[in-house]
């Protein structure tokens, strides 16, 4: 028997049962997914349109493939055709044609920000794909289906939930499309032109979504054993190693040492170094969250299941000590999100001109409008990377609702109300979304203090990181809350109890 | 204890289907049962005859289509859901074929674990639960999770959590089902000599003739219907002062 024929043996009207929903929120992380990446893939694009001078994506690469006679500054000199001379004697459209590259460069520097969380939200879609299969592969198994039919069967499955995913995604593009021709940038707001990336870029797009599933399918089901017996029966596993804590503690002394010493460093360093130490430091915090995040919600949990005030409790912190590392990965997309607040509040407090009051003839100085539009892009991909975090902590979170399923329908039936269980699960995401919160706000302060002292200090700044870090967190418990409670009215319904 | 059961009708589904409008045979057809005090019960009869469906009603699982289940002059039917949730946490105890413990507490949270949800606060509650893992010989393993347990040790785990509420009836669905001969006999002795010392009924749906002599009656179900086990023994261990009454239909 062919896979396809297996896969349509499963896929017939009816026959989805608990998979069905698993593989709806699948396709729901896909397309969010998918919709947010090519959204900002069109910033991009929209910067690249106006930066090059002929404003293709080959001309701005490579100037020798412009089309002839196009002149960058054209663009901005019929844009801003009765703007002030800037004080350097330059024109506005010379100032904004010379910093357009720099756009560019911010913008992709924003997209590779989100490519983290954007993974993380795919493979979490992936593994979800693959979940909730294991009796189903089993009994084929026991019935003679090779392994390799086996695999091939899970990533058919992933890959076509991908696909269409993506194809829903790129419709989520397209209705976004007009709420960022609303956004202003370089004193312009965006056309369709500009935003559409074209349907090279679309397809590659589905392309690529569809193979970063198939290979989260195959790396989750490598660790899942397929065997006719079902997979192995679950055992304690050993909790995340303290070396963990001693490595974040020593890279932090070490941050903090070398900023200690940059003005020395400075002086015998090249500007190139320089750069690239300040792009660490404003690294770092992410690198050190991952390695430490594990440890530090097992931690966390393992003390409040010491002595639980209530069962939800014992039973959530259980369910993280059960495996901290899935814990983590729910909430691990925030840190991000979080640092990005971080640097998006020093960004508005430089736009802001450290706080000085921007008069009408700043409207028009290139430099103002450059910060201003570092502010609006920090904040936009602060909220993109929070959406992305929301909705992948959201989904693994309903995915494991699918997982628990069976145990808590017995746990109803012998008289737990669903609304404990409902608190045992959300004290699963909130206590490590409180560790994530404590961990990346407080390391992101710590490592940027150094640098920007002064904007760190001020109100402004921190009232703008303490809205963004509020902000992060107000997502993620709202979208787990929301996935909870719809999949749990779902999964304790659609299920026969009788024999 | 008055505990008797008049149940019409009752659909299939778990979840109660308006009578007139169920598109399923019935799974209970004018069922009457009575349970006494510390009285022990076999369910039997063939897959799909209406055991788990009966045993679901009698404890307040589903509500039947139509009748009438009740328990110390309550009727289980009208009672809102939250109360028969409390009902199924305070006075009865539950023993299923495998699955109910949750694999990532260890076997002493699990055996605390419905104490905890009746308000007691964790060291109380687990303190209990040591003592009954102690009685049921199962100390050793408290800080075991149920993944590092064979079948048999699970059920007694089961077994100690469905008892240490001090329930009064328990509600075992084919508790050795997944468990062989041997296993099976000694997991059904240590459920029977628990609950006669703690004074709570058991109900057992089982296809097991040899599960099913452990009990003090036997009652056969047939395409949703009830009838006596002529063949079984008389209840030996129920009380003479049991006041329940039963009615035929």
């Amino acid at each position: 028997m062919s896979t396809f024929a297996l896969w349509r043996l499963f896929h017939r009207p009816g026959t989805r049962g608990l998979s069905g929903h698993t593989s709806l929120l699948a396709t729901v992380a896909f397309a969010a997914a998918t919709g947010i990446f090519l959204t900002v893939l069109g910033g991009v694009h929209g910067f690249v349109w106006r930066a090059s001078a002929d404003h293709t994506v080959a001309c701005f690469l490579d100037a020798r493939r412009c089309a002839p006679g196009a002149d960058a500054v054209a663009y901005w000199a019929q844009t801003f055709p009765d703007a002030a001379l800037a004080d350097g004697g330059t024109s506005l459209a010379d100032n904004m044609a010379g910093m357009a590259g720099g756009y560019v460069f911010l913008a992709a520097v924003a997209c590779l920000l989100l490519v983290v969380p954007f993974a993380a939200l795919a493979g979490s879609a992936a593994r979800l794909a693959a979940s909730r299969r294991d009796a189903r592969l089993a009994a084929l198994r026991l019935v003679g289906a090779t392994r390799g039919q086996v695999v091939r069967l899970t990533a058919l499955d992933a890959a076509g939930q991908a696909v269409l995913g993506a194809l829903i995604g790129v419709l989520l593009y397209l209705a976004l499309m007009p709420a960022i021709m609303l956004l202003n940038f370089q004193n312009l707001h965006f056309t369709f032109e500009q935003l559409w990336v074209g349907p090279l870029a679309l397809v590659a797009t589905v392309a690529g979504v569809a193979a970063l599933a198939l290979a989260s399918a195959l790396l989750t089901l490598r660790r899942v054993s397929i065997t006719p017996l079902g997979v192995a029966a679950r055992a304690s596993q050993p909790l995340p190693a303290a070396w963990r804590v001693a490595a974040f503690v020593g890279a932090m002394i070490a941050a903090l040492a070398t900023f200690k010493l940059l003005p020395q460093l400075g002086a015998s360093l090249g500007e190139a170094a320089m750069i690239a130490i300040s792009l660490g430091f404003m690294l770092l915090p992410f690198l050190l969250m991952n390695l430490v995040g594990s440890w530090a919600v097992a931690a966390r949990a393992r003390a409040r299941a010491r002595r639980p005030r209530t069962a939800a409790v014992m039973i959530g912190m259980r369910r993280i000590l059960d495996d901290p590392k899935r814990a983590w990965r729910n909430v691990s997309g925030i840190a991000l999100a979080m640092f990005i607040a971080g640097f998006t509040s020093v960004a508005g407090y430089a736009g802001t001109g450290g706080g000085a009051p921007a008069d009408a003839a700043a409207a028009t100085d290139p430099a103002v409008i450059f910060a201003r539009d570092i502010g609006t892009g920090g904040l936009l991909t602060l909220a993109f990377a929070a959406v992305l975090a929301a909705v992948s902590s959201g989904v693994m979170q309903a995915g494991s609702v699918y997982d628990q399923a069976d145990e808590y329908r017995m746990l109803v039936l012998e008289g737990t109300d669903v609304a404990t269980l409902a608190r045992a699960r959300f004290a699963e995401v909130m206590t490590p979304l409180n560790v994530v919160t404590l961990l990346a706000g407080g390391c992101s302060m710590l490592l940027m203090l150094p640098l920007f002292g002064q904007a760190m200090g001020a109100a402004s700044t921190l009232l703008g990181f303490l809205g963004g870090v509020g902000l992060c967190y107000a997502l993620v418990a709202v979208g787990a809350f929301a996935a909870n409670r719809a999949a749990a009215s779902l999964s304790l319904v659609d299920r026969r109890t009788d024999d | 204890m008055d505990y008797t059961a008049a149940l019409h009708s009752a659909a299939a589904p778990a979840v109660p289907v308006a009578a007139g409008t169920a598109p399923h045979a019935l799974a209970l057809d004018h069922v009457d049962f009575a349970l006494q005090p510390g009285e022990t019960v076999a369910v039997m009869g063939p897959s799909g005859s209406g055991k788990s469906t009966l045993l679901h009603a009698l404890a307040g699982i589903i509500r039947p289509t139509s009748g009438a289940v009740r328990f110390r002059g309550t009727d289980l039917t009208s009672m809102p859901d939250a109360d028969r949730t409390k009902l199924r946490r305070t006075a009865f105890g539950f023993v299923f074929q495998s699955g109910q413990l949750l694999p990532e507490l260890p076997a002493v949270e699990n055996v605390a674990l419905p104490m905890m949800l009746g308000g007691m606060d964790y060291r109380a509650a687990t303190d209990q639960a040591v003592l009954w893992l102690e009685r049921l010989g199962l100390r050793a393993l408290a800080s075991h999770r149920p993944g590092e347990m064979s079948g048999g040790q699970m059920q007694r785990i089961a077994i100690a959590r469905a008892l240490c509420v001090r329930p009064a009836v328990v509600f075992a669905d084919e508790p050795t089902g997944a468990l062989d001969q041997s296993t099976g006999r000694e997991v059904m002795g240590i459920l029977m000599d628990a609950a006669r010392a703690n004074g709570s009924a058991v109900v057992v749906v089982t296809h097991d003739p040899s599960v099913a002599r452990f009990c003090g009656r036997t009652v056969l179900m047939r395409d949703g219907r009830l009838s006596a086990d002529d063949a079984a023994v008389p209840a030996s261990a129920a009380p003479a002062n049991a006041a329940w009454t039963g009615g035929s239909r």
